[in-house]
């Protein structure tokens, strides 16, 4: 085996743990995309307890959600591939040592993170077909989702994509580390977020709404552009909306913990904005869902098989999407400790006490999460609702948006509250020593 | 009653001893210095006795009472209330500014924040580091640093001072420096203080040295 290839195989148990997770990752998306391809394959009317699989009209859209899945899991990926990514470009950073120059060893990093990318995609598409094999031998029925075979082209596209995916994903989260053949070092984007972002949800929430006083823009015009900014600021505003209210919280705090967990987000705001943006976003897509079901529940509609069935599939999609960036939110905070450990070992040393770093966790997750989760709540219920007749308006979709709300909060909760055992291994006394 | 014990102790990691059954005793009022070459054992000692870490072996006892026994919570009670410790590069939290930093215990002893501040500007301004009050950590300089991570130890009023290599990484001037307010706090608050260096020169300041080689005690130089 050469040098290189030595180097390249060894890496610490975070980096292994990484390889996992982007395989498992990569394997998710896999599974979303070849659901995606599966229901575009179906043709003519199915059983209506398909939801909005059964019905050609409906297809797209339940292709689409399931195309939308892949954005949680691409939070996943992102924040899977920065787990460690100092500890990789250390140990590359020797091969530097051994004569090779930035591209190459750029390259090697970007050929590891692909493996595992072809580990995840290959066996996703593996464990597809075959439990798509299982399942057609339970159901016996001609006219399901199992029964049509996902089209081998799109296979291979989804594949192909996923995979560039994660590489690409690898390559962004290492442009912050700069390996020298001496030393490397974590540069830090110390910059607040763009806080232009916010008004995106802003104009967008008026050109939603208020489209009529708007005419230069045209009737067709300004709720479709309304509607791209809205989803852009969805997106895009989360590590603002972190970053102002961590300030807020940094000034206002009474206690160490909350000044603590207020800092540390003011300083490191994008993390967590990126992987709320995704927690947002599913608690808007969530918080209109609300309207529809309103509309159907008033018409006594709701117990029709095709409507109660798209109701449980659309949930059970908005529960794995918060599940997906939950876990995003649990692989942040490892990378966080792993980053953090001396700056934590030094602040137990010195007598802070283990249940204190405990509630800094879950209060950064409650200053980060809350304002995100209210806005994308709000967003998702004024949007239809500005724009519905009032005698549509109903407690249901504002009772749902709360729901969704606390759904999200509790999620960003759940994830600190999971990190908190692995917070107590990362702050070993180990970490003090200078000898 | 001495302030600080080790009998018989030891601590490995993995298969490297660190410490082989070393005992010391440290009396009240006293400045300590630990000394010898890297790998001698000197922080691993200055841990135990600060209870940061417990040895595997032997016992660690603070103004009469057995430490080494007590669970992690009531050694992190013990530290803060009892104990200030600086270490080398200063570890201060980087997101808070050099007031809050020195703040911090005090707010985990759930003082008010007005009333914190207030102390740890106090503090600063005692250490010659007022105006860097409001600026982080990764602004100052390494003379800085240690000054704002005495004045973190001492903002509590501790009864012993831990101090691991408080000038390995100071030029000899703010070395000098942070050496002299550290040892001059000390002596106001008569508290104890333990150095471990492996400066000569920072040795001299202490009234006695425990020279340690291979995870024992050499005795002390002449």
């Amino acid at each position: 085996m050469s040098v290189t290839g030595m180097l390249a195989r060894g890496g610490t148990p975070a980096e292994r743990t990484r390889t996992r997770l982007m395989a498992a990752g990569t394997m998710l998306a896999t599974w979303f995309l070849f659901g995606a391809a599966n229901v575009l394959a179906l043709r003519g009317h199915l059983d209506e307890r398909l939801g909005p699989a059964s019905q050609p009209g409906t297809r797209g859209g339940a292709a689409f959600a399931l195309v939308l899945l892949v954005l949680p899991v691409a939070a996943f990926l992102y924040q899977s591939s920065r787990l460690a990514s100092a500890d990789r470009e250390r140990r590359l950073s020797a091969l530097r040592l051994a004569g090779a120059t930035p591209s190459q060893v750029r390259l090697l990093g970007a050929a590891e993170t692909a493996r595992a990318a072809l580990i995840g995609t290959v066996t996703g598409a593996a464990t597809y077909l075959l439990l798509q094999r299982a399942a057609r031998r339970v159901l016996l029925d001609p006219r399901s989702p199992a029964d049509v075979g996902v089209p081998p082209l799109l296979c291979a596209a989804a594949m192909a994509i996923v995979i560039a995916a994660a590489v690409a994903s690898g390559l962004l989260a290492g442009r912050h580390v700069v390996a020298t053949p001496l030393s490397v070092t974590v540069r830090a984007n110390r910059r607040p977020p763009r806080r232009y972002t916010i008004a995106l949800l802003v104009v967008g929430l008026l050109l939603m709404t208020s489209w009529p006083v708007l005419p230069l823009l045209g009737r067709g015009t300004a709720p479709l552009a309304g509607l791209v900014l809205l989803v852009a600021g969805l997106l895009f505003s989360p590590s603002s909306l972190v970053w102002l209210s961590a300030r807020v919280a940094g000034r206002r705090a009474r206690s160490a913990e909350t000044l603590l967990a207020a800092r540390a987000l003011e300083a490191d705001a994008r993390p967590w904005g990126r992987t709320l943006s995704v927690v947002g976003l599913t608690v808007a897509i969530g918080s209109v869902t609300g309207w529809f079901e309103a509309v159907i529940l008033r018409d006594r509609r709701g117990t029709e098989p095709f409507w109660l069935s798209s109701f449980i599939l659309i949930d059970l999609a908005l529960l794995v999407g918060m599940a997906v960036a939950a876990s995003a939110l649990f692989v942040h905070h490892a990378e966080h400790f792993l980053e953090r450990g001396p700056v934590l070992a030094t602040l137990r040393a010195t007598g802070t006490p283990d249940t204190a770093l405990r509630r800094v966790l879950v209060r950064q997750a409650l200053i980060a999460a809350i304002p995100v989760c209210v806005i994308a709540a709000l967003v998702g219920l004024l949007v239809p609702g500005m724009r519905l007749r009032m005698e549509l308006w109903s407690l249901w979709p504002m009772a749902r948006a709360l729901l969704m709300a606390a759904l999200g909060v509790l999620a960003a909760v759940l994830s600190a509250a999971l990190s908190r055992r692995r917070l107590r291994r990362r702050i070993s006394p180990l970490l003090l020593r200078t000898e | 009653m001495s302030t600080l014990e080790a009998r018989q102790i030891e601590k490995a990691f993995g298969r490297a001893h660190a410490l082989r059954g070393l005992s010391a005793t440290i009396e009240p009022g006293e400045v300590v210095a630990i000394t010898g070459p890297s790998g001698a054992g000197k922080s691993t000692l200055l841990h135990c006795l600060s209870g940061i870490m417990r040895p595997e072996t032997g016992e660690v006892h603070y103004a009469g009472q057995r430490i080494d026994t007590l669970d992690e919570a009531a050694r992190t009670k013990l530290r803060r209330e009892h104990f200030g410790i600086v270490f080398q590069f200063g570890r201060l939290v980087p997101e808070l500014t050099a007031a809050e930093n020195v703040a911090l215990p005090l707010l985990f002893e759930r003082h008010g924040r007005e009333e914190a501040m207030t102390v740890a500007r106090a503090w600063l301004e005692e250490a010659g580091a007022t105006e860097v009050a409001d600026a982080r950590p990764p602004e100052l300089s390494g003379g800085q640093l240690q000054r704002v991570a005495v004045a973190r130890a001492l903002v509590t009023g501790p009864k012993v001072i831990f101090a691991d290599e408080p000038t390995g990484a100071l030029d000899s001037v703010s070395g000098e420096r942070v050496l002299s307010l550290l040892l001059a706090a000390a002596r106001r608050g008569n508290a104890t203080v333990v150095i471990v260096t492996h400066d000569n020169q920072v040795a001299a300041y202490a009234d006695r040295e425990i020279v340690l080689r291979d995870g024992v005690t050499m005795g002390v130089p002449a």
